[in-house]
């Protein structure tokens, strides 16, 4: 048995091609641009940071300098040592420098052995303040060696405060002293903790032992706190940048924020200008982005679905429309009009389709009209030559010989074969021009029947087959034409006779279903394939297998028969197994 | 039959390209900003921050003083029963508040210092030319060999000994037991202008173990008033066994920070040195 091709859906195609090629490069673009967006505002996070920590560096500097220079005095005299100038002098200079420095705790001349000989101090308890030996210190030695000096950040409870160390030198640029001050970082620290970045991003200063200056929020940590336990705070402490970028400058920070971590170490007095900006605050713009742009995906994802499965379907329904025309046609009705408004190629395509049909249908009408016209035209002379033959045969133009007899009998069957064609085809052209006459009306069936089955008790009796009819027990009134049911049942008998070859069986059976009224012809002949079955009730088909060979028959009855019952408003079928037999039933309504 | 074999492989190539394409974008963004950005979640290096640090004294790293406690004594001459400091409770209480937040903020608030005042003033039977001799003779000791010895503190602990209710548990004995670093702050009433003794100088003494002397002039004397807390500060640094940061000799200074020069300074303007602090504190 062949095997029957499946097909794909095309409708399933053309959607999944025009999904593809929508959401594919759609998503290929979308991950594309916010790859660049995130990195893009990652640098950019990293530029700002940076801006941020070179501002406040530059002010710390500005600030360093501006006390320094103060600090660097030149006497307009020649004395070798600072000692040598008078004390009042002396007094009235470091008054006039604390006060053009600014934020000066304490200021204090040192001679050049080390030896402190003026002091002005607000931070000393004891008045007037006590004048040390100096030359041990750090701040005495690098500045009398000619280098300026920065100390360390010390905290105290008034905030945090540093040495300043410079040198005095004569009119011929010799030093003869050094300047000692003690400068308070509050004045820095007020100015730097105004430093914003983002909404939450600050900025804080880090001493050269890992403790904080000040931070531009205050929460972060303690003025004076050690906070060299963190790695990342420590490693800019030691010398290293970082700018944000690296992996490790994402980080989780003591106040348990996830930040983007970025830092500088200035070198001059290696405190070290750090950033912290939190992640959410900095891709928040990002964020916002994200969600939108997921968002706009969705919904360009949905438009492309729906579009293409509107497109797909635009596409689909002319080929549908086309196709079911075709299936139609392929049944034989011609006055189907195939309708595709579609305006482009489909369109032209389905009024061609139409043309098509109407010169099929022109063709049928003609050839029907033809058919319907030459078997009318062939009615007349073979009935009349069927009677004539008749008269002879009864004697009716003189007495025949056996030799005469047999051939005319011969031409006799011939004849009756000839007006049994005549009389189908004739039947087959009205039905098609819808000119066969069925009168349906409340008949008795079985009264009916059983006229014709008694018709056949002989030709049955005669090929050794009994023909067996189970008759109802009361009469059944059913909506018919008896002339055509009469007509029905006669090819029905007639074929199980045919094809019915040795001696058997032929059952007449009924049944009432569903308001119906079934009639069974059951027979024990040579039964049907199952795929000459599927033609069965077609015109001129007939089963053709080596048993049928001899057996005459026009493949008109069948096709006759499901005519005159659908006309009748029913149903007509079969049902055989090869070998053993066939049942051929139908159906009319109950009156 | 075929046909769903050909379904089944289309169906496990297509899982295979999503499967791999999955898991080489997780390769290539993880820990990327991109990845953390995508999924919400930020996964930065894992961060367990040890903020506690061990101090301990200076020259003996097995003692903490994370948690000081230090016990004040005002005990008067003889002679001087009636000269003592008005309102002294609430003055030793106001200088110790901040002696104490000076020495949290010098520790990086890893050491909590509290100060206990012995409620009853104890009256010595000694009068002040006794404790003047002994502190002469300590001050002598204490050029050849600092903070070692002082027979003055020996003579007060003696006589507080003594005088002290031990029911009211206020021995002197360091209770080694309790979780605290104990130290003993005795103010030695001598009268106004003793801080010089015998043409030397005087703003307190310590002792080898955890005693600490001041006199009492550095509460009432307008002229160290401003500093008294900074000398007390001072001390109790030696009870922690800093060393001084200048010269007993003549007036050469290491430092401008409490060990040195600083003692002069106002309690509020000193600093602790770093080269004392980098040694008594375990990072």
């Amino acid at each position: 048995m062949p095997e029957i091709k499946k097909y794909s859906n095309f409708r399933s195609k053309v959607l999944n091609v025009l999904v593809l090629t929508g959401v594919i490069p759609l998503l290929i673009i979308s991950v594309i641009s916010l790859v660049t967006v995130v990195k893009t505002r990652l640098e950019n996070i990293s530029e700002l940071q940076s801006e941020v920590i070179e501002g406040t560096s530059e002010k710390i500097e500005r600030y360093l300098d501006q006390k320094i220079n103060v600090f660097n005095l030149v006497i307009d005299l020649n004395p070798e040592n600072i000692s040598g100038v008078k004390k009042e002098s002396l007094e009235f200079i470091a008054q006039g420098l604390k006060e053009a420095a600014g934020d000066v705790n304490e200021i204090t001349f040192v001679e050049k052995y080390g030896k402190e000989i003026v002091k002005i101090s607000d931070i000393q308890g004891l008045t007037p303040a006590p004048l040390k030996n100096i030359k041990e210190r750090e701040s005495f030695k690098k500045a009398i060696s000619g280098e300026n000096y920065f100390g360390p950040v010390y905290y105290t409870l008034l905030g945090p405060v540093m040495h300043l160390a410079s040198q005095i030198e004569n009119k011929d640029r010799n030093i003869i002293g050094v300047i000692v001050a003690e400068i308070s970082l509050n004045p820095l620290e007020r100015e730097a903790s105004q430093v914003k970045i983002g909404r939450e991003g600050f900025v804080y200063l880090i001493d050269e032992y890992g403790s904080l200056i000040f931070s531009s929020n205050k929460d972060f940590a303690r003025q004076g706190e050690d906070l060299s336990y963190v790695p990342q705070i420590k490693d800019v402490v030691d010398g290293n940048s970082h700018n944000g970028l690296a992996k490790e400058d994402r980080y989780t920070n003591p106040l348990n924020q996830k930040v983007i971590f970025s830092g500088n170490r200035l070198e001059r007095v290696k405190w070290s200008v750090i950033s912290e900006w939190p992640w959410k605050d900095a891709f928040l713009v990002v964020e916002v982005m994200i969600e939108g742009f997921l968002w706009i995906m969705l919904i360009t994802l949905l438009l492309i679905v729906g579009s293409s499965l509107i497109f797909a379907r635009l596409v689909v329904r002319p080929i549908e429309a086309l196709s079911k025309g075709a299936d139609e046609i392929s049944k034989g009705n011609l006055d189907y009009k195939i309708d595709i408004g579609t305006g482009d190629e489909l369109e032209k395509l389905g009024e061609r389709f139409n043309n098509m049909i109407k010169i099929l249908k022109e063709n049928e009408e003609l050839r029907d009209q033809f058919f319907f016209i030459a078997t009318h035209e062939l009615r007349a002379p073979v009935t009349v030559t069927k009677a004539y033959l008749a008269m002879i045969l009864e004697g009716e133009y003189g007495k025949l010989n056996k030799k005469m007899r047999k051939v005319l009998e011969t031409s006799q069957n011939l004849n009756e074969r000839l007006v049994k064609l005549v009389h189908d085809l004739l039947e087959v052209a009205r039905s098609e021009a819808g000119k066969i006459e069925i009168e349906v009306e409340p008949i008795m069936a079985v009264k009916v029947i059983k006229e014709i089955v008694q018709e056949y008790k002989e030709p049955a009796a005669k090929k050794d087959i009994k023909l067996v009819y189970q008759e109802p027990e009361k009469e059944i009134e059913i909506m018919a034409d008896s002339y055509r049911l009469k007509e029905v049942l006669t090819n029905l008998i007639d074929n199980a006779l045919k094809y019915t070859l040795k001696k058997g069986k032929i059952e007449i059976t009924h049944e009432i279903k569903d308001k119906n009224f079934i009639t069974h012809v059951k027979d024990q002949g040579m039964g049907i394939s199952k795929k000459d079955m599927e033609n069965l009730f077609t015109r001129f088909y007939r089963v053709k297998n080596e048993k049928t060979k001899g057996i005459v028959g026009t493949g008109l009855g069948l096709f006759i028969c499901k005519e005159i019952i659908q006309r009748m408003n029913g149903k007509i079928w079969a049902e055989s197994e090869l070998g053993k037999g066939s049942t051929f039933s139908f159906s009319l309504p109950l009156a | 039959m075929r046909e769903k074999i050909k379904k089944i492989i289309s169906f496990l190539i297509v899982l295979a390209i999503i499967s791999l394409t999955i898991f080489y974008s997780y390769r290539l963004f993880e820990g990327d900003i991109i990845f953390d950005i995508f999924f919400n979640v930020f996964k930065g290096p894992d961060q367990t921050y040890q903020k506690q640090k061990n101090i301990h004294l200076y020259d003996n790293e097995s003692v903490s003083v994370n948690k000081v406690l230090t016990r004040v004594y005002y005990l008067i001459a003889k002679d001087k029963s009636d000269s003592e400091i008005s309102n002294w409770e609430q003055i030793f209480e106001e200088s110790l508040k901040r002696v104490s937040d000076f020495y949290e903020l010098q520790f990086d608030f890893g050491m909590e210092i509290d100060f206990q005042i012995y409620e009853k003033l104890i009256f010595s039977e000694y009068e002040t030319d006794f404790f003047s001799d002994l502190i002469a003779n300590d001050l002598e000791q204490e050029l050849e060999k600092p903070h070692s010895e002082s027979e003055t503190i020996k003579q007060i602990i003696q006589e507080l000994e003594n005088k002290i209710d031990e029911k009211d548990k206020w021995g002197l004995e360091i209770e080694t037991e309790n979780e605290a670093h104990i130290v003993n702050l005795f103010v030695l009433e001598l009268g106004p202008n003793s801080f010089e003794i015998e043409n030397k100088e005087i703003l307190g003494l310590n002792d080898e173990k955890n005693n600490s002397l001041v006199l009492s002039f550095i509460f009432s004397d307008e002229k160290f008033k401003d500093f008294s807390e900074s000398i007390i500060a001072h001390e109790i640094g030696h009870t922690f066994g800093m060393p001084d940061l200048y010269s007993y000799t003549g007036d050469e200074i290491k430092s401008a920070g409490l060990m040195g020069g600083g003692i002069t300074r106002k309690i509020k303007s000193n600093y602790l040195e770093y080269q004392i602090k980098e040694k008594m504190i375990d990072y």
